[in-house]
């Protein structure tokens, strides 16, 4: 330890920090341009002067590391005097145009110059006079503004590892741009803008429509996908007008991706809905909630008499766990119905259902912190930086400033291959494969059955991957202090998820990850609430808490929490759901933000089953093709206009605000179903969603809000990290609430409350019966000479098919394109932007072309947010579920490629 | 401290209810006595011409003697202090304007006063001067409007148009400096908004050479007229010891023999430069207080003369453009300046934490502002302390007593502005 | 009282004196104006009517930069900016109200001003019978400007704010220039 005096005050530090960080911890906080918590100094802009008390030398505080006796000052006439004179020739070509700059007011370099500058330059002036950057959509590079501290360039090459921008020229000339003077081409995470303390880089979308001072913030969490960033939603009049981040706060620590800070414009256009519709004689008419509660509440009841499970409901994942809780309660309570499901069966249940069984909870054994502990990292069947970025971004950080040993497995390369130390280029769907033979591997300590032999073989042989390396990865995996296996969407949507899902059990199992702290699995959730819907019990299998809905013992838990009896009946999920629709046993469904016939082929005649439902209530944003079947349709609030909790990956409870107001006469979508219940006669008695969010937490304490960085802190070093709940919401003390029966599933661990308590999912895990028996996989097939499969993926520039609606990320991402391995567009003379058809066993579609030298040979990837009925025409008609999740398991199909275009 | 607010509302509206219970007890009991007595509640205002903006006083009558009045205040409250919380310091000038809207330019005096203290800026020389200048000339412009009206409310028609013709030739002057004749929003944190020219100098010259023979005019109608003397000699007497313990200032309280006058006590501005007396009264009635406004505008028009003697040349404004506005030429010329202008305009200046109060000698007494700051660019508090609502306070000891139709001029003696009153 | 003072009031000599002074200003200057026939010259600097002003090439002077609905105490003032149609980088103001029936005339806009857009004229005698006809749109304080321009003027030039006009200096102008200096037809 060093002993430093700063303003004399003595401060005691580690040997490595710098002055700065000695001067932030004895509380005196230094000016600075260049310098950011979470990046390496790099002592450009000369502003954090300090002056050594003993030598008299002004030296740099960001870059000079302390020494043992030091003394130092950061104030005083040499240093203010330092700090005036490169104000002034920082700015002497800087143009004159505050009044116009779209940072004017709240732009550091002003600040600075009014709290320290000169009020007159001594200097003659040479004023830059560079045309303005105005070729992207997103960011417009004004080079005249810059004062080259390279905040930016660092902040997309450390934090982001994105290298789209950097220095172009050098000397005088020197600006900041995209590579070649071309157009900006990257993520779009917009953190350059963010961290610019100038107006070089400002927002092309509201470009001169703002004035920061006119604005309103409010702090609060993205509902995009599971990362559960905080971020600055700021408005003017209600409306929104731009996203932004603040440094070191939330999970993300001050960095958003493309979606949370662009896409958020959908919810202020006029195509949404913004009063009830109600059908009259085969229109939908606009009516008013006075009309409709009524009409709605007597069919319902019509319905609702004549037995239990007559009505079945589908709900968005994405909404919050407030919505989630009234939606089952509003089911099982009021309706008699266990005929419900979530969004998460499309793709999430396949992971959610082994891990409640063989660990008891849904919280994550591990969080992004220990992402940055671990050795060893392998990564199966996901591309966290689209699914979930901010998972992404500490992944980069793991492998790069972490040199932990990054193993990727997928069939095309994603954006992290590039930091792995090896990539096992796998076949397309081959993961389970992949899983299989790596976790028998293990678990029989390389004693492999013949059968499995012959089943590694044929990996090595087939998919042409170098055995060397392969050993590589299990002696990582055996020999690692701490690992973490990363899961995804593309594991979750093959068509042995589940089996495969116990099999990566069954893997960390044998390496011993479950037991030991600082490993384990983390599975990256599809949407921003996936855990949350489920711990709430939105789905058949569990109520809330995840307690199974079908024991009796269970289901008296929760008649005694609500004091009332609970008489629903078997009930079932989406597959159960469509089946009874067609036996005639289901007479009414109702969604939230749900479209069961956009998931499903055109052929798959969910159309004429959903057709002979006699009531169809769709609670939506947006016009889609059940919205156009419904009876009722009923405008649900986004989630920027009201207020909600919502579980991110790593298990956190965060709170999500209400920032603008509410559209038209849309309603939260808990309190439609309120009002609903109110007009049967029977309600809920939900009547605010602090409320609701109490009833919640009383049950399931566990649930209590929780965050890491919540307090924002000015100027921090990023290693201060506070875990503390969020206070806003009203909730009892922690000692005063008891969980239901003293048996939520939700168990979380003392000091990290957003992780699972390891011993209790050591001992569950104990008992797992599962873990002994090898599961035999299918082996994936391989496409013939001249064949593709088609597979779809999420895009990074949207969420879902609602921002498809959004015009600022329509800009950045407008249409789908097909992505083709580069070498066999060469092949097969493709062009970019050419039109080919492709076609499957069951139709064919065409589609717009983009060569990539990520996609395998094999394989053509489209964006599954543009994945319309033409797309889906592809797959077969059939519908086929998993028989031990109830998932949809066709995701890949046969193609052949074509040039010639269909008509 | 919403709560504090709150009840302090609430305590007031309760005494408020008492008084005005026990007067309707009053009238009902003389209701229930069989013969009509002398005892009558009269309701004067809020629309009233002589009341000078809008005041209501409930008066309970004996006979044409006055028994008990209670002035019911906030028919012009506006909510400036509440305001001024939502606004930069330049941005409060022009509110303070609509204060006592009769002398705007002491307001803003008063005003630009208490931030210079907080910020403990020296104003230049040369602004000092004008300062005190035009603050004395809003004086003379103050007590000529005090003289025409009371004369007029009193009766006396003719000296309201002397005296506003003396008036009118300030205002020009005032029109020339800043562009408004009422609301002049002129002073500035660390300095005044523009110079004084030379054309402006001659002009204050030659109406100083004059004003005297104007004061004589004014005391020939006035000064031995028996209805006027009926009217205000010893009327509304007040003693020092009562004065005093009531928080009067300015004439009202000199009116009584104190010779307070801030002045004189804490003296600001260039006051310390010139020579000038506080012209003090004797019996404390309303006589007493006309003479020393008569004075008061003599000794003003001294120091008139004698700042515009002494005056030195210079800037006029703090040349501390973290404060003042920079020079609008070099705006856009110079970065540094318009970045200065830019943070100005938008931010304002901020302020150290801290808390002030500054009183200010004004025509009609001791106008004080107290301001909390919390170092931001706007204040976290501003309580006003006007001199018109505290010498309302002594309106019922005052007037008891005396006949209704000198409620008038009890009014009238203390220069009362119910622009300041109600704030 | 004394003999003499018992004279005075028998006389009335005090009521005498003052009619004589009354009536020796019969024969004075007359000091009152007909208004409305005749009008007063106001000062040069009146805070009158704002306005807007205009290039000597008939371009708007105004960039939408809000600093005047910032600096406003009365908030009269409303900017909303966007991007010029016509050429991509420049900022301009789409929308641009200003409340007469709020505005309070204390010259702080014209002060805030960066590019001399705003000024005040002698103006003080609009009025109208609804209160949307004192809300004026930029369009209206551009040809209030035009028909008072030497007012406006004299105003900067007497409120000491001429300067960025006159310096010579080209350099202000020159990052918010009248679109015809740069491009042809403006």
């Amino acid at each position: 330890m060093a002993k430093v005096t700063v303003n004399g005050i003595e401060v005691e530090v580690d040997p490595s920090y710098t002055i700065l960080k000695a001067a932030e911890k004895a509380g005196i906080s230094i000016p600075t341009f260049c310098y950011h918590p979470r990046m390496d100094p790099a002592g450009s802009c000369r502003i954090c002067a300090v002056e050594l008390e003993d030598s008299k030398r002004v030296v740099m505080s960001c870059v000079t590391p302390v020494a043992d006796g030091m003394r130092v000052l950061t104030e005083s006439p040499k240093i203010h005097d330092a700090r005036k004179t490169n104000l002034e020739l920082l700015l002497l070509h800087h143009p004159l145009d505050c009044p116009v700059c779209d940072c004017g007011g709240e732009c550091p370099l002003q600040n600075m110059s009014f709290a320290y500058g000169a009020t007159e330059s001594r200097f003659e002036s040479h004023r830059n006079d560079e045309a303005e950057d105005l070729k992207s959509d997103v960011l417009v590079f004004n080079a005249n503004r810059c004062i080259l501290c390279g905040k930016c360039v660092r902040i997309c090459d450390e934090i982001q590892d994105v290298h789209a921008i950097g220095f172009i020229n050098r000397g005088f000339d020197t600006i900041i741009g995209p590579p070649l003077g071309k157009k900006l081409d990257c993520e779009f995470c917009g953190d350059c803008l963010e961290v610019c303390p100038t107006g070089a880089i400002t927002d092309h979308f509201v470009r001169y429509k703002f004035r920061p001072w006119q604005l309103e913030q409010h702090q609060t969490t993205c509902t995009y996908c599971a990362s559960g960033c905080q971020m600055q939603v700021e408005t003017e009049n209600e409306s929104i007008v731009r996203v932004t981040s603040k440094e070191g706060l939330g999970p993300n620590e001050g960095s958003i991706c493309v979606v949370g800070r662009f896409g958020f414009n959908h919810v202020q256009t006029p195509q949404r809905f913004d009063t009830p519709y109600m059908r009259v004689e085969h229109r939908l008419v606009p009516s008013s909630w006075d009309e409709v509660l009524p009409e709605l509440a007597s069919r319902l009841n019509a319905i609702r008499r004549k037995g239990t499970d007559r009505v079945a409901g589908l709900l968005s994942s994405r909404v919050s766990l407030e919505d989630a809780y009234a939606f089952q309660t509003f089911f099982r309570r009021v309706l008699r119905s266990n005929m419900i499901d979530t969004g998460a069966r499309y793709g999430f249940m396949n992971a959610a259902i082994p891990l409640v069984e063989a660990t008891g909870t849904l919280r994550p054994l591990v969080d992004h912190e220990d992402l940055l502990k671990a050795k060893v990292i392998l990564l199966v069947g996901a591309d966290p930086v689209a699914e979930s970025n901010i998972t992404g971004l500490f992944l980069k950080r793991a492998a790069r400033k972490n040199r932990a040993k990054l193993y990727v497995v997928d069939s095309e390369a994603i954006t992290l291959s590039t930091r792995a130390s090896d990539h096992i280029r796998i076949h397309p769907g081959g993961e389970s494969l992949f899983v299989g033979v790596l976790s028998e591997e293990i678990s029989s300590r390389g004693n492999l059955s013949a059968e499995w032999l012959t089943r590694k073989e044929e990996l090595f042989k087939n998919w042409n991957v170098d055995p060397g390396v392969f050993q590589r990865l299990v002696n990582d995996l055996k020999s690692a202090e701490t690992g973490i296996v990363v899961t995804g969407r593309k594991m979750f949507r093959n068509e042995n998820a589940s089996r495969s899902m116990i099999n990566m059990m069954r893997l960390i199992g044998s390496l011993g990850w479950i037991e030991k702290e600082g490993c384990g699995i983390l599975p990256i959730p599809e949407t921003a609430n996936d855990l949350g819907v489920l711990m709430m019990g939105a789905t058949h299998e569990w109520l809330p808490g995840l307690l199974d809905a079908r024991n009796e013992s269970s289901r008296k838990q929760w008649e005694n929490a609500w004091g009332t009896s609970l008489s629903y009946g078997p009930g079932g999920g989406l597959e159960q759901i469509l089946q009874g629709i067609e036996e005639g046993r289901i007479n009414a469904l109702i969604t939230i933000g749900e479209n069961p016939i956009g998931h499903f082929p055109p052929g798959s005649r969910v159309r004429e089953i959903l057709g002979k439902l006699e009531l169809i209530v769709a609670l939506d944003m947006f016009q889609n093709e059940l919205v156009d079947m419904a009876h009722f349709v009923l405008p649900a609030s986004s989630s920027f206009e009201r207020a909600g909790h919502f579980v991110s990956i790593e298990g956190f409870v965060q709170k999500s605000v209400s920032t603008m107001a509410h559209w038209g006469e849309s309603l939260p979508d808990w309190e439609i179903l309120e009002k609903i219940s109110y007009a049967m006669g029977n309600p809920m008695g939900f009547d605010s969603s602090e409320k609701l969010m109490a009833e919640i937490v009383r049950f399931l304490p566990d649930l209590s809000p929780s965050t890491r960085n919540g307090e924002h802190f000015v100027g921090g070093t990023g290693d201060i990290h506070l875990v503390k709940p969020l206070d806003s919401c009203g909730f009892a003390n922690a000692s005063d609430v008891k969980g239901v029966g003293g048996l939520s599933l939700l168990k979380a661990s003392g000091s990290t409350p957003h992780k699972a308590n390891r011993e209790s999912v050591s001992s569950r895990f104990r008992s797992w019966t599962e873990m002994s028996r090898p599961i035999m996989n299918a082996t994936s097939g391989i496409p013939g000479e001249g064949e593709f499969i088609f597979s779809m993926s999420k895009s990074l520039f949207h969420s879902g098919k609602m921002t498809l609606q959004d015009p600022n990320l329509k800009k950045i991402q407008p249409e789908g394109k097909l992505r083709i391995n580069r070498q066999t567009a060469r092949k097969r003379k493709i062009k970019k932007g050419e039109k080919i058809t492709l076609t499957s066993a069951h139709g064919r579609c065409s589609f717009v072309v983009e060569p990539s030298p990520m996609v395998s040979e094999f394989e053509l990837v489209f964006p599954e947010h543009f994945a319309d009925a033409q797309v889906l025409a592809l797959f077969p008609p059939e519908m086929a579920f998993s028989p031990m999740t109830g998932t949809p398991t066709t995701h890949r199909i046969r193609v052949s490629l074509s040039t010639e275009t269909i008509s | 401290m919403d709560t504090e607010k709150t009840t302090g509302v609430k305590e007031d509206i309760r005494q408020k209810e008492i008084v005005l219970g026990s007067l309707r007890q009053a009238v009902l009991q003389n209701l229930d006595s069989s013969i009509q007595t002398d005892q009558f509640l009269l309701n004067m205002g809020p629309q009233h011409p002589s009341t000078h903006g809008v005041l209501r006083v409930l008066l309970d009558l004996d006979g044409e003697r006055i028994k008990r009045s209670v002035p019911d205040l906030g028919y012009l409250h506006r909510g400036t202090e509440k305001i001024a919380e939502y606004r930069t310091y330049n941005q409060i000038i022009p509110l303070t304007d609509r204060l006592d809207y009769v002398s705007a330019m002491a307001n803003n005096y008063a005003f630009v006063r208490t931030v210079e203290k907080l910020l403990q800026l020296k104003v230049p020389e040369r602004a000092e001067f004008v300062r005190t200048i035009v603050a004395e000339v809003q004086r003379i412009v103050n007590h000529l409007f005090w003289l025409g009206t009371q004369a007029l409310d009193i009766g006396a028609m003719s000296v309201f148009f002397y005296t506003f013709r003396e008036r009118e030739e300030l205002l020009d002057i005032f029109e020339i400096l800043c562009g408004a004749r009422l609301t002049t929003n002129y002073y500035r944190v660390g300095g005044v908004e523009s110079d004084i020219p030379q054309h402006v100098v001659d002009r204050l010259y030659r109406f100083i050479d004059a004003f005297d023979g104007n004061i004589r005019e004014y005391n020939t109608l006035l000064e031995t007229n028996r209805i006027w003397l009926a009217r205000t000699k010893n009327i509304a007497v007040i003693t020092a010891e009562d004065a005093i313990n009531f928080g009067l200032s300015g004439p009202t309280l000199r009116g009584s023999g104190v010779p307070y006058d801030l002045r004189k006590f804490e003296p600001y501005g260039a006051y310390d430069q010139v020579e000038f007396d506080v012209p003090v009264g004797q019996n404390g009635d309303i006589y007493d207080r006309y003479w020393i406004r008569i004075e008061e505008m003599r000794q003003s028009a001294k120091i008139v003369r004698q700042c515009l003697d002494k005056l030195p040349s210079g800037p006029i404004m703090t040349d501390d453009h973290k404060v003042s506005f920079p020079e609008k030429g070099n705006v856009m010329h110079n970065m540094e300046t318009l970045i200065h202008h830019f943070l100005l305009v938008v931010h304002g200046f901020n302020v150290p934490p801290g808390d002030t109060y500054c009183g200010t000698e004004t025509p009609k007494g001791e106008l004080g502002f107290y301001i909390v700051s919390d170092g931001t660019g706007k204040p976290y508090r501003m309580k006003i302390r006007a001199p018109s609502f505290v010498n309302m306070g002594a309106f019922d000891f005052m007037a008891k007593g005396y006949m209704i139709a000198d409620i008038i001029t009890i009014f009238g003696t203390y220069d009362i502005v119910m622009g300041e009153c109600d704030r | 009282m004394t003999l003499k003072s018992l004279v005075k009031s028998v006389l009335f000599t005090e009521i005498m004196q003052g009619l004589k002074l009354t009536f020796t200003h019969m024969f004075k200057k007359k000091i009152t104006v007909q208004y409305p026939h005749q009008k007063l010259e106001l000062a040069d600097g009146y805070r009158g009517f704002i306005v807007h002003r205009r290039y000597e090439n008939g371009q708007e002077r105004c960039v939408g930069c809000d600093l005047c609905e910032a600096i406003c105490p009365a908030k009269a003032i409303r900017v909303v900016g966007d991007i010029h149609p016509e050429f991509p980088e420049r900022r301009f103001a789409k929308e641009y109200t200003l409340d007469f029936t709020r505005c309070i005339f204390c010259g702080f806009c014209v002060v805030a001003c960066p590019v001399n857009a705003l000024s005040m004229t002698k103006e003080y005698a609009h009025s109208s019978f609804t209160r949307e006809g004192l809300i004026y749109s930029k369009d209206q304080l551009l040809t209030l400007g035009d028909k008072c321009e030497s007012e406006s003027i004299a105003y900067l030039k007497v409120r000491n704010m001429w300067g960025a006009e006159d310096s010579g200096k080209d350099e202000g102008r020159y990052h918010f220039p009248p679109i015809s200096a740069t491009q042809s037809g403006g």
